[in-house]
């Protein structure tokens, strides 16, 4: 291979090389992004959904086409006297299901949280088995809270560093809370959380004598077909969602998130592919007569090929290198984010990527380069 | 003896705008090992094209070019590189160095190409541009060096693998008389010491009247031929001269 002439002629050009390194790092970065969060939100809704298995959703059909993967619910409403007809149906573990009012709290800024009124004594209906950091999950007090991580945070007095803690008082639509617990990491619903009596809860949002659905955990798991069915025939209007339907429900819009990445993440190594091509392609005619020389002194095709990828491959494997710490400060600085873990998989990913955008981009140009003349070494300029 | 390269009935002829330029019109040449022969007229002779033929690096319209007996045009483009790797060391006129490499590294490159081992790759080199007078420079890239300079490194690049034959394509074209000298000088010791085959194209009498036989080339057609083997330089002028008037 002529690897080392490769990497000469871009130490000669350093300027050019990097910047198109820095061009090809700051693509790569956005592939890195792009796929980590895909990444991140496709396992956040896996761990929301396994929170409902076992169990079935009884909510408004609205029509809409959200369906059965809205885990908010803010957008239907039942009646709690039809709330507590559905609980009282043969074959539920009353203890484990509830129902609940879920409405989001108003905020200029993001993220929205979600305020989940339960019924006290029932919280495992909706925390599934999510326990508190500190403190407990139980909604002891008629004013008492359970926070999610998040929000622990977010609803802390201005000036204070420290996130809410067991015992801390906060305001919540006028009304004076007192904090239970605060919730371990947990998927994004229940970080974004603040969970109250089911009725503190409709007196805040004046909703008096109604919720959002029914969470319904069966005795037995052979039971949920027949509870869905019972529900169906007894409350026209509900629709009852098992956690398979909802699972079914997620995974084609699951499809649609990872059919919208991969379109961005394969436009955006067209881009590398495209600028890189350019690069290689200036680099390619800037050097006729050396690779004419070469052909000329014995260079056999393929070593051309090889020298010319070989300049693509660089920019591009130092590009993906650089990419992480792009990456990486994005995320952490424009994004609060702290998923590295996962920052590096994808970095280690995104070079194999990078190999193959240097080894796309280099197709051209190379090509170009393996059909120059060695009669190139003989032209007199 | 077995010529190192022949030609025979060679033909080349490049269609330009619709016209056919004859470069090269039916030459029979045979170059026997240790010759020098310098191939000489003036622009437009066809005495670049007929290097590029024996190079392997040009087919022929018509006839045959032999190098050690196998015919060129049937051997595949790989088998032709392969033959200027190991067979043919090449001399150009614009010195054609790679410009990022070093003296020493444009001579290793052309060992690596002929697929020398890592240790000749490492001691021969140096051992070349030490015998071209450029030991001391070794570490210099071709923009540190004079034209001369440049032209020994490539002298030294064409002999990396031991070629069988020498094509030297005006190699004192854009060099000054003296230095041009000295390197004709260094090219003929070479011939004679190593009994090293060296063809030469060039358009100045003075240049090839260092060789032992020199092609007198006009219109693609060889004109007159003579030897100069054992003569003074002012006698084989002379004798050019006559062969060209």
């Amino acid at each position: 291979m002529l690897w080392d002439l490769a990497f000469k002629h871009l130490w000669q050009r350093r300027l050019r090389s990097a910047l198109t390194i820095l061009g090809v790092a700051i693509i790569l970065q956005t592939h890195l992004v792009i796929n980590g969060f895909k990444y991140s939100y496709e396992q956040d809704v896996q761990r929301q959904l396994s929170a409902f298995t076992g169990k079935v959703l009884v909510r408004q059909d609205t029509g809409d086409t959200l369906g059965a993967a809205d885990f908010s619910l803010t957008g239907s409403s039942l009646e709690e006297e039809t709330a507590q007809d559905i609980l009282a149906l043969p074959g539920i573990d009353r203890q484990a299901s509830s129902a609940v009012l879920m409405a989001p709290l108003a905020r200029s800024l993001a993220p929205t949280i979600l305020v989940v009124g339960i019924e006290p004594g029932h919280e495992a209906a909706y925390l599934s088995g999510f326990q508190a950091d500190e403190g407990s999950t139980n909604l002891e007090a008629p004013t008492s809270a359970i926070l999610g991580r998040s929000v622990a945070e977010l609803l802390s007095p201005e000036g204070e560093e420290q996130p809410l803690a067991a015992g801390d008082n906060f305001e919540l639509q006028g009304q004076t809370f007192q904090v239970a617990g605060a919730l371990e990491t947990a998927p994004s619903l229940y970080n974004n959380s603040v969970i109250i009596p089911l009725e503190a809860a409709q007196e805040a949002f004046e909703r008096p004598d109604t919720v959002s659905a029914v969470i319904v955990c069966a005795g037995q798991v052979e039971d949920v077909a027949q509870i869905q069915a019972a529900v169906e025939m007894g409350f026209p209007g509900l629709l009852a969602i098992s956690a398979q339907q909802m699972a079914a429900s997620v995974d084609a819009i699951l499809v649609d998130v990872r059919n919208f990445s991969n379109l961005l993440t394969t436009t955006v190594a067209g881009v590398a592919v495209v600028i890189v091509t350019i690069v290689v392609i200036v680099a390619v005619m800037e050097q006729p007569k050396e690779i004419g020389t070469l052909r000329a002194i014995g260079a056999r095709r393929w070593r051309i090929f090889g020298m010319v990828a070989g300049q693509a491959l660089v920019l591009c494997l130092l590009g993906a290198v650089l990419a992480l710490p792009i990456g990486m400060a994005f995320l952490k600085w424009g994004m609060q984010w702290e998923k590295f873990d996962l920052i590096f998989i994808y970095w280690a990913r995104n070079l194999v990527w990078a190999g193959l955008v240097g080894i796309l981009a280099a197709l051209l140009p190379a090509w170009q380069a393996v059909r120059v003349d060695p009669l190139e070494a003989l032209r007199y300029e | 003896m077995e010529p190192i390269i022949e030609t025979k009935e060679v033909w080349k002829v490049y269609g330009m705008n619709g016209a056919s330029v004859e470069a090269v019109c039916g030459i029979d040449l045979a170059v026997q090992q240790g010759e020098f022969v310098a191939i000489v007229g003036p622009s437009g002779s066809g005495k670049s094209s007929l290097l590029h033929l024996l190079g392997a690096m040009d087919h022929p319209t018509r006839g045959e070019v032999l190098f050690g007996n196998q015919p060129l045009h049937k051997m595949s483009d790989a088998q032709r590189t392969d033959l200027r790797a190991h067979q043919i060391g090449f001399i150009f006129q614009t010195f054609n160095l790679l410009p990022n490499l070093s003296a020493l590294e444009n001579v290793e490159i052309a060992l690596r190409l002929g697929g020398a081992a890592k240790a000749e790759r490492q001691a021969r080199p140096l051992e070349l541009l030490e015998r071209v007078g450029l030991g001391p420079r070794a570490r210099h890239l071709p923009r540190q060096l004079s034209g001369g300079e440049r032209q020994r490194v490539a002298i030294a690049r064409a002999l990396a693998n031991r070629p069988r034959l020498l094509l030297a394509d005006e190699p004192t074209g854009n060099l000054d008389s003296k230095t041009g000298a000295s390197l004709l000088e260094l090219l003929r010791q070479i011939n004679r010491q190593d009994r090293q085959t060296v063809v030469m194209v060039t358009h100045d009498f003075r240049a090839a009247s260092h060789a032992d036989r020199v092609l007198v080339l006009r219109d693609g057609r060889i004109r007159g031929e003579t030897r100069l083997q054992g003569q003074d330089t002012h006698r084989a002028l002379g004798q050019l001269l006559a062969l060209e008037l």
